[in-house]
């Protein structure tokens, strides 16, 4: 051998049996030689192949006749001839730890990357060459196979809300790509409780129970807006491969697939909530346009989201594994409504939330007044022409026009309040009336559909303190009803009490508070006797009074269908001065009864009788 | 598949010194490092990534390289010879049926019986052209592995139980009413022991290395046992995981106020049973089928626990969730070792009754582009 030989000591195989055989390895450029117990082999060294490093696990080096050595020394390999050299290179990169760690940090950040980024793009740019038709297809494929499991049922709503639903779709999605492909389905979905979604290519479902939740239609376009936006911008389909996707993408790096089947599923099912938010983002800033563009307000959207919200804290199932943040989402519709609310159909905020800034600036300007006070509910129907917004803030009432000629903005103070009470209900149109102690009468129109009158009549009479006059005016009705007139004038007098606000009664108030009593007690009348309502003493005569006279009257008088009294006629009296018969008479004037009712009629009730004593001391 | 278990060899000294008929354990161990390899593994998982997945082939022979030269039987480590290309063939078909399944799937789903129908012949022909590939390509001291079974009994194990079952009679659907598909499938499930029993069974006793066939004793009755016990393993270990994991998942809604009771209680009943239930199934199996698997004079015992297997599968996959999948390599290594660790090889009698044919020669492998038919879909 020549001076620049290396030499090892290997482990020699014949190629024909697994026996291994000691031997040492002599090899320069040109000739190697294999010497052992039982071996005695050369070859030009060009004709050997020595395999891949890996690690620093023992090469073998293939012989040419079949053989194979097993060599320990990883320098002497490097001498001879690469087998595959492409691994090679890998080798050499795998060897060097600065190659390692550069790989571990460029692998964060390329998972990091395309998972964010990468994958989102691919999957949009192949979801935009998809063609809309065959989304549809897929998507009603969905559709047929969720219905086929039994996730949905047929929808139990009525033709009538279908239609008018149909067309505020049409109107909404008029002049988008989607456009033609558009479907909205109805179902009935009790498992998936209140929900809407899209599917891919322009199929949108809504379930019965989200459309009862809502309180006017504009709910419901609103949120048929937000998945037009998602169909538009073909988010469903792109949804779908990023999940495709997101799993060869594990089973690409991890390079062996019985790894991830088991750590995979997990991952995908924790990792697909983040996907939705900046989707959604998307879709609500494209379906308040949508809004918009078709003359509607964004409150409504903000409005459905508070239901569901209350709704899914109530155990109801939700849309919101994958909505997060649905305070922000509410704001910004809020605040991205061209409108406010004398304009907005009704906006449902809770207590202590705030009013979006435009807002409240706009309420500020129209009542003149510092909106200190946290908004409860902003009402207002969304016909043109009906009077303007109402709010209802913590401490007060606003009713605020919608155009100058309907009169200045009324600011009533709960305090204020001695009824309310819901007006009719015709179709569509509700209202709430609230009686002021002056006997003012406001009427606040509020969208009847659902409830919604029921709720403002709720409020009023929560923040105004309880059971409204009439209520205890009914409840007076029953016990006269019953014969019990003292119990029935006892609660009467309270009713008074309410309608002036608990002071001493005023004789003008007390007049006013007594018309509206014997207004309510017409109202809905019960058949009963006369009820005492207003009986003020008499005012002592001043004559009388210097000569510390005393002594009473006894009158005979009749009351007549209004509760007011006539025909007096003294029978008897103790009148030194003959001041106490005037005195008396002024005083039953002024009684107010609530009339004899009879047969649902009220009629004059004839010899009501009472004794007023004067005395120095009472 | 795991490095094959065959070869046997003689160890330093001649082959005069060893006796006929006596009965030698060899030394088996795996010595691989947890560090070495996931530096081999991260640089060839990035090259993946920016490769879009086409370097996945020359980084799955990496894997095994690994592997399997750190394999060591009685001093000599196994050797995986494969070239990338017929992996990255079989790769692409993979990614093609995928894609061609899931698009009828979801385009025509009328179209998906005949496209299942299609694609059922070969099957077979997959299961054994893959066999055939990963053991012509597992040498030991420069003989290789044989794998040689016929198209019909390929046909049997593939499409006679199992998976490979219920896939067929996916094509019959709509065909025949589904009661009676359902009905087969349910027998499917019901059988699946006595398949994994004729699929091991297949495996092993078609493998031959230096010209002795394989042997495999199990009986079915004792894969029966390791199902219905599997079950148990499935609820009972779902359950004590829900109960560590409740605590935790009672604080976390303590802290952030939201509820993850829904999202979380199901997922660890789920996925975590199942992990478990696997990892029971595998340890009881491997010690079944290679305690009664023979090679010539060659038996193995194997002494895997279930319950450090559980745990192993368990911590890797926390693992391997928690570091975004740098932790794999890792794992792997750990769940080899431990294996390896548990299996013991005996030889008894002589090793000169192996003697290969030239065409066992690992020199007799194909070249870098392989046949046409060479491809392996195995995981």
């Amino acid at each position: 051998m020549s001076r620049d030989s290396t030499t090892a000591s290997v482990l020699y195989f014949d190629g024909r049996t697994p026996i291994a055989r000691e031997a040492v390895l002599t090899a320069d450029g040109v000739r190697a030689r294999i010497r052992g117990v039982e071996v005695d082999r050369g070859y030009a060294t060009a004709d050997l192949r020595v395999s891949p490093r890996i690690g620093l696990a023992p090469r073998f080096i293939a012989l040419p006749d079949g053989g194979q050595l097993q060599c320990a020394d990883a320098a002497l390999p490097d001498v001879l001839p690469q087998d595959e050299w492409s691994e090679g290179i890998v080798a050499w990169l795998e060897g060097h730890r600065w190659v390692g760690a550069t790989s571990v940090v460029m692998f964060v950040l390329a998972v990091s990357l395309s998972y964010l980024y990468a994958l989102p793009a691919v999957a949009e740019r192949i979801a935009q060459e998809t063609s809309r038709e065959i989304a549809q297809r897929l998507g009603r494929n969905v559709l047929d196979s969720l219905d086929g499991a039994g996730y949905f049922g047929a929808t139990e709503l009525p033709k009538s809300d279908q239609e008018r639903l149909r067309a505020g779709f049409a109107e909404l999605h008029a002049g988008l790509e989607v456009s033609p492909l558009a479907t909205l389905e109805f179902r009935s979905a009790p498992s998936l409780g209140a929900n809407a979604a899209a599917l891919p290519g322009g199929v949108v479902v809504v379930t019965d129970d989200l459309v009862q939740m809502s309180h006017t239609d504009e709910e419901i376009l609103a949120v048929l807006a937000h998945e037009l936006a998602h169909a538009e911008l073909r988010h469903p389909t792109i949804s779908l491969l990023e999940h495709s996707g997101l799993a060869i993408i594990a089973s690409a790096v991890a390079g062996d697939a019985s790894v991830v089947v088991v750590a995979g599923p997990l991952a995908t099912a924790l990792l697909e909530s983040s996907y939705s938010r900046a989707t959604e983002s998307q879709a609500d800033e494209f379906g308040f346009d949508l809004l918009r563009r078709t003359g509607r307000s964004t409150h409504a959207f903000a409005n459905i989201m508070q239901r569901l919200m209350e709704d899914e804290e109530s155990g109801g199932s939700g849309l919101f594994d994958s909505h997060p943040d649905m305070k922000g989402r509410m704001r910004r519709a809020r605040d991205g409504a061209t409108d406010s609310p004398a304009s907005a159909d009704v906006m449902v905020l809770r207590d202590g939330e705030d009013l979006p800034a435009a807002i409240r600036s706009d309420l500020e300007r129209q009542s003149g007044l510092q909106l200190a006070e946290d908004v409860v509910l902003a009402v207002s129907p969304s016909e043109a022409g009906a009077p303007g917004g109402h709010v209802l803030t913590v401490r007060r009432i606003l009713s605020l026009p919608a155009t100058a000629d309907a009169g200045g903005p009324h600011i009533l103070d709960y305090a204020d309040v001695a009824d309310v009470r819901k007006g009719g209900l015709l179709a569509e149109e509700g209202s709430v009336e609230v009686v002021t102690r002056d006997g003012e009468t406001l009427r606040l129109p509020v969208p009847a559909r659902l409830g919604w009158p029921e709720r403002v009549h709720e409020e009023i009479l929560r923040r105004s303190g309880g059971i409204s006059v009439r209520d205890l005016v009914r409840k007076a009705q029953k016990h006269a009803a019953a014969g019990e007139t003292e119990r029935a004038a006892g609660i009467l007098q309270s009713a008074v009490a309410r309608l002036n606000g608990g002071e001493e009664a005023d004789p003008a108030r007390a007049s006013t508070a007594a018309d509206r009593i014997v207004a309510l007690w017409l109202e809905a009348p019960v058949d009963a006797d006369v009820v005492p309502l207003v009986r003020g003493n008499p005012v002592y005569p001043m004559a009388a009074r210097l000569h510390a006279a005393e002594g009473w009257v006894h009158l005979r008088y009749t009351v007549d269908a209004a509760g007011r009294t006539n025909t007096m006629e003294v029978l008897d009296a103790e009148d030194p001065q003959g001041a106490f018969e005037g005195a008396a008479i002024e005083a039953v004037e002024r009684f107010r009864y609530l009339p004899r009712i009879v047969d649902g009629v009220a009629v004059p009730r004839e010899d009501v009788e009472i004794v007023l004593s004067f005395d120095i001391a009472g | 598949m795991d490095p094959p278990a065959e070869g046997l060899a003689d160890t330093r000294g001649t082959d005069q010194e060893q006796a006929e008929g006596a009965t030698r354990e060899l030394d088996l161990r795996f010595v691989g490092d947890g560090r070495e390899y996931f530096r081999i593994w991260v640089v060839n998982a990035f090259l993946s990534l920016v490769t879009l997945g086409t370097y996945s082939a020359w980084a799955k022979v990496r894997r095994k390289r690994y592997l399997y030269s750190h394999t060591i039987l009685d001093g000599t480590p196994f050797q995986y010879l494969a070239r990338p290309i017929p992996i990255l063939k079989g790769r692409l078909i993979a990614v093609a049926v995928a894609t061609t399944y899931y698009l009828s799937t979801y385009l025509q789903p009328g179209t998906l019986p005949y496209v299942i129908a299609f694609a059922i012949p070969f099957l077979p022909l997959l299961l054994r052209q893959s066999l055939a590939f990963n053991a012509r390509n597992s040498a030991y001291r420069a003989l290789t592995l044989r794998f040689e079974a016929s198209y019909g009994r390929a046909a049997c194990v593939a499409l006679l139980g199992g998976p490979g079952l219920v896939f067929a009679l996916g094509a019959l659907t709509g065909a025949v009413p589904e009661l009676y598909l359902a009905g087969i499938a349910g027998l499917s499930f019901v059988t699946f022991p006595w398949w994994q029993k004729a699929l091991r069974r297949f495996v092993v006793e078609h493998s031959s290395f230096g010209g002795q066939p394989g042997e495999m004793r199990a009986r079915a009755r004792e894969f029966l046992w390791i199902y219905v016990r599997a079950g148990f393993v499935m609820l009972g270990g779902g359950l004590v995981l829900l109960a560590a994991v409740v605590p935790v998942v009672l604080a976390l809604e303590a802290a952030t106020g939201q509820d993850h009771q829904a999202t979380i209680v199901p997922l660890v009943l789920g996925y975590g049973g199942t992990l478990l239930m696997i990892a029971y199934v595998r340890a009881r199996t491997a010690n079944l089928v290679w305690n009664a698997t023979r090679l010539g004079p060659l038996r193995f015992h194997s002494t895997i626990r279930a319950r450090k297997l559980m745990g192993i599968y368990l911590t890797n996959a926390v693992g391997i969730l928690c570091s975004l999948g740098l932790l794999v390599p890792w794992a792997e290594v750990r769940t080899q070792r431990y294996r390896m660790e548990c299996l013991r090889a005996f030889l008894d009698g002589s090793e000169h009754v192996f003697r290969g044919t030239p065409a066992d020669n690992v020199s007799a492998v194909g070249s870098e582009v392989g046949d046409v038919f060479d491809l392996d879909v195995s995981l």
